[in-house]
């Protein structure tokens, strides 16, 4: 919980070493938990953060006030000094800077979160996604993933929860990447592969009874599904629903080729498809997953 | 002699007062005399104004008083009380009481006090009592909770047994289901590796038996089976048998086919390890006897036979020997040893 308290130190007594920003017409100090000071102007802080508006008013009606021509008022924040002027780079009219790893850059998220600084948080967002996006790779999607739901950030841990899910997601799979995440948020990134596939596997019962067939006129196969679609397009597009880590035009592409290579004879035209019908068949398929994901959200369990 | 509803001992000059503010009378030489926590505690200089009721010095424990009247009975020449409810020992883990609320895991909290009063006798005591099948033990899936909850305390030996017994269930999300939310990440990441390293110790077994060459495995001859034969004499009577030899395995020239192809069915069992159970090396002798059985009656295999009935028994026990060395190796320097390193940090 953070503090408020009026400390009677001007600034020559402050060890420089200690001063990790003095920004022209600052009017009061945030202290950090590591004893940094930040001297900075409030109207900057209360402008962006109810929360910190709440704990700089609460300091200036202090009764020490009078001391104020001599020191200025003190708000002691439980966050390092190095999160907190990670923070005032994107409060202040200076240069942004994004920390240098995950951890720290989850911990800024968090921060900006707890003070109830929206703009601050898009702003970070942004940055972030220019800048240093979540990594596509499992074991820091994972990483990230655990983070997140460390943080209470729902949004990176949905991102994240979706980047996993181009990955096979089981116990034996996950193995030594286990490491990074407690029991609680794994349980939650199951949960939501569960509810993906249930959501995905309706919109996609949907997309080949109705859709999928509009979409491949024209196409002659010899095996037609009952949704008369190619048999090989309709047991890929049921695949997704059990594994959504297959949605890639790659294992598209290799399911076509099975079929044309296995089975493809007599009178079956898909070995000629063309890369219009191709595209406009994936299109409406990325359209189909995104819409199902957009469904779906991830439960924060903040167990860590 | 029932156990009492309070414990209130002859001449008891201690008043223990559990987490839930329940007093039980007991003797500071007894508790001395069982844990070495205590007697440290009574060899202190007590203070004088320290807490009394009905002028007996009191101690205050964190623990609750269904566990504490179990440890106490365990003191006395007293039938053990047995908690009926644990709900205030587990409400620290109070959001997965559906998983852990089961006699095996309240033993495990009754063990893990002892561990943190250091009663070792009373620790061993429970352990006899469990192995006896006084005190509950974990049944079927539960040994993946009571794995969590044995490795979260420090519990070696519960610790191992609980990783045993998982073998003997699917590893899968479906199967966790809420309990995963017990585990640290440390803990299934530890269970994983220890289910692969058996997966592959018993792969490495299984091949083995496929190409071996110790003389104790090798004890089959080439299959065959008695066969009415041709009569190059005329002679008409019956009682004329020709021998008729079978295939042998392919991958061993002294392996009858029917034993190779019970060790590759393992063996393509094991690559599913984490979606089915894992082979039980216990069940070696059953499958092997009914596998033998299947062959003897398709083709009536007299070599076999004579085999099975002259070293059989002897083959089977080998068998099971390796393949149960095969896990012990796995349980006795991995994750434990790697585990007992670390305890210090999980321990609470």
């Amino acid at each position: 919980m953070s503090t408020v308290s009026f400390e009677a130190t001007s600034t020559t007594d402050e060890p420089l070493a200690n001063l990790l920003l003095d920004y022209p017409g600052a009017d009061i100090i945030l202290r950090s938990q590591d004893s940094h000071h930040l001297r900075v102007p409030k109207i900057f802080i209360i402008n962006n953060s109810p929360v910190l508006d709440e704990l700089v008013r609460g300091t200036l009606d202090f009764p020490g006030d009078a001391n104020a021509e001599v020191s200025l008022p003190v708000v002691r924040l439980p966050e390092s000094g190095n999160i907190l002027h990670y923070l005032l780079t994107f409060i202040l009219p200076i240069f942004p800077t994004i920390p240098p790893t995950h951890e720290e850059t989850m911990g800024l998220l968090s921060v900006a979160q707890k003070y109830g600084m929206e703009t601050v948080l898009v702003h970070i967002r942004g940055i972030i996604a220019r800048h240093n996006p979540l990594p596509t790779h499992l074991e820091p999607a994972l990483h990230i993933y655990a983070l997140a739901q460390k943080y209470g950030l729902r949004q990176e841990a949905l991102q994240s929860a979706r980047i996993i899910l181009k990955y096979s997601i089981t116990i034996e799979d996950l193995g030594d990447k286990l490491d990074v995440m407690p029991g609680a948020s794994l349980y939650e990134l199951w949960k939501y592969y569960e509810r993906v596939r249930t959501i995905l596997a309706l919109d996609l019962t949907e997309f080949r009874d109705s859709g999928a067939r509009g979409l491949l006129t024209g196409l002659r196969c010899t095996e037609l599904s009952s949704s008369q679609i190619p048999t090989w397009v309709d047991q890929y597009i049921v695949s997704l629903g059990n594994a959504p880590s297959l949605f890639d035009p790659l294992e598209f592409n290799i399911a076509m080729t099975r079929h044309i290579k296995n089975g493809g004879n007599g009178g079956c035209e898909c070995g000629s498809i063309s890369s219009q019908i191709i595209h406009e068949f994936w299109e409406a398929l990325v359209s189909v997953v995104n819409g199902s994901l957009e469904k779906v959200g991830v439960m924060i369990c903040r167990a860590a | 002699m029932s156990p009492p509803d309070t414990f209130d001992v002859p001449d008891a000059n201690l008043i223990i007062q559990s987490s839930d503010l329940v007093h039980l009378r007991v003797h500071k030489p007894v508790l001395a005399m069982a844990s070495p926590v205590f007697k440290d505690l009574f060899s202190l200089p007590q203070p004088s104004d320290g807490e009394s009721v009905d002028g007996l010095p009191m101690v205050q424990l964190s623990e609750d008083s269904d566990l504490l009247k179990t440890l106490v009975s365990m003191l006395y020449p007293l039938h053990p009380v047995i908690p009926k409810s644990y709900e205030k020992v587990l409400c620290l883990l109070a959001s997965f009481s559906a998983v852990v609320l089961n006699p095996c895991n309240k033993v495990l909290y009754l063990l893990a006090v002892c561990q943190k009063y250091e009663m070792a006798v009373v620790q061993s005591s429970i352990r006899d009592k469990v192995s006896q099948g006084i005190f509950p033990a974990p049944m079927g899936a539960e040994a993946f909770s009571a794995y969590v909850i044995a490795s979260g305390k420090g519990l070696i030996p519960e610790m191992e047994n609980a990783a045993r017994q998982t073998l003997d269930h699917p590893m899968t999300f479906e199967i966790l289901g809420e309990g995963l939310r017990l585990f640290e990440g440390w803990a299934l990441r530890d269970l994983t590796n220890f289910r692969k390293r058996y997966r592959g110790n018993l792969k490495s077994c299984l091949e083995s038996f496929l190409t071996i060459e110790e003389s104790q495995f090798n004890i089959w001859t080439s299959c065959a089976s008695y066969k009415s034969g041709y009569n190059p004499y005329g002679y008409s009577g019956s009682g004329l048998y020709s021998l008729s030899y079978l295939p042998m395995s392919n991958t061993n020239a002294s392996l009858p086919s029917w034993l190779a192809e019970l060790y590759q069915k393992h063996l393509h069992d094991s690559q599913e390890a984490f979606s089915k159970p894992l082979f039980d090396p216990r069940s070696i002798h059953g499958e092997y006897l009914s596998a033998l059985q299947a062959h003897i009656n398709s083709y009536s295999c007299v070599s076999c036979a004579k085999v099975h009935i002259q070293k059989g028994e002897m083959f089977c026990k080998d068998l099971e020997d390796r393949l149960m060395q095969a896990l012990n190796e796995v349980c006795t320097c991995s994750i434990f040893w790697r585990n007992c390193g670390s305890l210090s940090m999980h321990l609470s």
